[in-house]
């Protein structure tokens, strides 16, 4: 029993018998043809494949609006530089608009009939028998 | 001052102060008396014309109006006592009927005599209307209110029923005389208006042709104004043929008021056209 007590102790921070170690022990002896045939690389590919269309296919629909097609614009031409007419500054022409503008109105307003002035209906056939 | 000079000053006042009556007679004359004589005179020859201004067409027409109103409601009160008279034959009956038809008659000579004031007042204000033609209705029109107010003054002479139904038949003779003026006098002011605007719009087209020489359009502007001009021509020619003995007189005046109307519309379409000629030359 005191031999059990005073053999040492075994050390807490030991490490234990890895498990890890191994693994990448052995990815890292794994070959590069050997890594080609690996479902799990075969399924990383394909994975990434897949997200990257799905990223081309869908973002640039969602972010830019599809463009309307337009018709190809008329070309535009100055128009020719016009020298003002000379009636427009002819006193006689602007004194006969202004005049033509409130005989117009006049002759829209005038009364062609006169109903008020209709010779009024009497009775012309007074009697009293 | 020496008396005699004084005694001659004296003469001169007086004398300044006297005026000679029309028979001769010297009348003295305070310097109050002949201001309020002077202020008086004044006042009348001032006053006159402003009273006689007073009376337009608008006081005509409606004194017109006012009259024919009258007229109705004694129009029903005429009936009413004739046909009292005619159911009881009574003399009580008798003289309210002739009291009502007195003023039946009177109010209607008042109506025709309305009328033709207010008329004779729509030719003097309208412009336009051919002074001849205004003259000649103007001595018909006042031949006609003085023979109405003879027609008054013999109707109130009346003293019975039949005097008055005689005295009222010598008016229902008359009037197709003055409702011929009537229809006459109304045509000539239509005219007249429309005279004045195509006098007006002529003006316009000349300047126009004078500035623009050969224009198609101003040509078919002018064909216009013709066209205006020979329906005026037509309604006045139907309007110097009417007479007394013109059978349907208003299917007559409505032939006039037609042409004036189509004459009023080429007037319209002309300005129309050279309105537009103008505002396309201006640009």
């Amino acid at each position: 029993m005191t031999q059990e007590l005073e053999s040492p102790l075994p050390s807490i921070s030991a490490p234990e018998p890895g498990t890890h170690q191994g693994l990448i022990t052995r990815i890292r002896a794994l070959t590069w043809p050997q890594i080609r045939r690996s479902p799990y690389f075969l399924g990383s590919l394909l994975s990434i494949l897949i997200l990257s269309l799905s990223l081309i296919i869908w973002y640039p629909v969602r972010t830019t609006p599809r463009p309307t097609p337009l018709p190809t614009p008329p070309p535009v031409i100055a128009p020719p530089a016009r020298s003002p007419s000379p009636w427009a500054t002819d006193s006689a022409i602007l004194l006969t608009q202004s005049a033509l503008a409130s005989l117009s109105a006049q002759i829209d307003q005038t009364d062609m009939a006169e109903t008020d002035l209709t010779p009024p209906l009497l009775d012309l056939n007074v009697s009293f028998e | 001052m020496p008396p005699l000079i004084r005694q001659g000053a004296e003469i001169g006042r007086q004398a300044r102060l006297r005026t000679v009556c029309p028979l001769g007679m010297g009348v003295r004359l305070s310097p109050l008396a002949l201001m309020i004589l002077l202020l008086a005179i004044g006042y009348l020859l001032l006053a006159a014309p402003a009273m006689a201004q007073d009376f337009t067409y608008s006081r005509a027409l409606s004194d017109y109006v006012y009259t024919f109103d009258q007229y109705r409601t004694t129009h029903q009160q005429y009936q009413l006592k004739v046909t009292e008279y005619r159911q009881f034959k009574t003399l009580t009956a008798q003289t309210a009927a002739y009291q009502a038809g007195l003023e039946l008659l009177l109010k209607r000579d008042d109506v025709v005599r309305t009328h033709l004031t207010a008329l004779r007042l729509k030719l003097q204000e309208t412009a336009g209307v051919n002074p001849l033609d205004r003259e000649a209705i103007f001595a018909r029109i006042d031949q006609e209110v003085n023979w109405l107010f003879y027609h008054q003054t013999r109707l109130k002479n009346t003293t019975n029923l039949s005097e008055l139904t005689r005295i009222s038949k010598e008016l229902e003779s008359h009037y197709p005389t003055i409702n011929v003026l009537m229809y006459q006098a109304l045509a000539t002011v239509l005219a007249g208006k429309q005279s004045f605007l195509d006098e007006q719009l002529t003006t316009s087209y000349l300047t126009l042709k004078d500035k623009l020489g050969v224009n198609r359009w101003l040509e078919e502007a002018g064909q216009k104004l013709e066209l205006s001009s020979e329906r005026q021509t037509t309604a006045h020619l139907t309007t110097s043929r009417l007479t007394a003995q013109t059978r349907n007189l208003p299917q007559e005046f409505s032939a006039i008021t037609a042409s004036l109307k189509e004459s009023h519309q080429y007037l319209k379409e002309t300005a129309s056209a050279l309105r537009e000629i103008i505002a396309l030359i201006v640009l």
